[in-house]
């Protein structure tokens, strides 16, 4: 860059003098990040494949605490104590998982416009989830694990809502073949 | 630097935090570039791409806004050259050789918007060694660098693109 010394042309002097004034207050449209973030989708599709794996992994951990809380679930009361210290246990992992997961997705998608055409979705899903984290403390014991699963189907539906976002929001020929997750 | 290692480390909100911080700056630019705000969103997308992909090759010999906008300013050219809107311009240095008187005539905000109107008018070559010299601040050695043209050529360049723009400034006020 050149020193901005002192200038004689009485044009060039004027434009260096008011040069902040020759800025417009103009921003790029909301989709400019989501095509570049498109454009970068290789890099996000390794990392879509390591959370894959990760994903499955959780998946059978998830399952395991199931049937675990399941079996638990089913002792005589003089164990319950315990119990309920295991359920809670598990419920804040399983929360501490899916909220971790989807905050980052979130980020992700948080200039897009589809992103925002599910919002109304995502916060139904949201109040179904505090409806039935009140339920798991208020159902009979045998019917915790039920409620449980309807809890990590209703995260499962916003992972796959935004999944399905991101899938759309990338460039026809690097979408999946099978395309996006169909509900 | 940190936000570099952490765009570098594949952290999204990190390039998100890098996009937004230089994004506005840099449409302004493109805008000053290019003919149209679709134009200038082309180029701004296509070289933050640039930009990403390329982070692991910035030294801090240049800060991290300068190494930006010259990406930025690259491809703003390159997608001028590619419609061949440049050469043409850059070819053409016929002209009258007494170069108008210019004063400012008016306050400072109407002045800016009427020479901001009138360097839209200049041919495309012209505009864009205007606006790299004049708005992006930028030598006669780098503009050189980047149109890959002597810097004898950008100097002339310039000189007739300012003549130019005072012809037009000279010849709205005989209009008005």
């Amino acid at each position: 860059m050149k020193s901005q010394q002192h200038r004689e042309d009485p044009l060039e002097r004027f434009i260096f003098e008011n040069r902040t004034s020759f800025e417009e207050d103009l921003r790029p449209s909301d989709h400019i990040w989501s095509t570049i973030q498109g454009e970068l989708a290789p890099k996000a599709k390794v990392r879509l494949m390591q959370r894959g794996w990760f994903q499955a992994v959780a998946a059978v951990g998830l399952l395991l605490i199931g049937v675990a809380l399941g079996a638990v679930l089913m002792k005589p009361a003089y164990t319950m104590d315990n119990t309920s210290f295991t359920e809670a246990t598990d419920l804040e992992e399983l929360e501490e998982y899916y909220v971790s997961e989807l905050s980052t997705m979130q980020d992700m998608l948080v200039s897009n416009p589809d992103y925002k055409g599910i919002a109304g979705e995502l916060t139904v899903i949201d109040g179904d989830i505090e409806e039935l984290k009140k339920e798991l403390g208020e159902v009979p014991r045998n019917a915790r694990a039920t409620v449980l699963q309807a809890i990590i189907a209703s995260y499962e539906t916003k992972v796959q809502l935004l999944e399905n976002v991101m899938e759309y929001s990338k460039p026809f020929n690097e979408r999946d073949e099978e395309g996006p997750t169909t509900m | 630097m940190e936000l570099v290692q952490r765009c570098l480390q594949g952290d999204q909100r990190a390039q998100y935090e890098l996009y937004s911080k230089y994004s506005q700056a840099m449409f302004n630019v493109c805008l000053r570039m290019m003919r149209s705000r679709e134009e200038a969103e082309d180029a701004l997308q296509n070289a933050f791409v640039d930009i990403f992909r390329k982070l692991d090759s910035f030294r801090a010999e240049a800060t991290l806004g300068a190494w930006i906008k010259r990406i930025v300013v690259n491809h703003c050219i390159n997608s001028l050259k590619k419609k061949k809107l440049l050469t043409a311009d850059l070819m053409d240095h016929h002209g009258p050789h007494v170069e108008p008187h210019y004063e400012c005539r008016f306050d400072t905000q109407q002045e800016v918007t009427r020479i901001k109107n009138a360097i839209q008018q200049l041919p495309e070559g012209y505009r864009v060694v205007f606006s790299l010299y004049a708005l992006e601040g930028y030598d006669h050695k780098e503009i050189a660098e980047i149109m890959q043209i002597s810097e004898g050529g950008s100097k002339s360049q310039y000189s007739r693109a300012r003549h130019k723009l005072k012809s037009i400034l000279t010849n709205e006020e005989s209009a008005a």
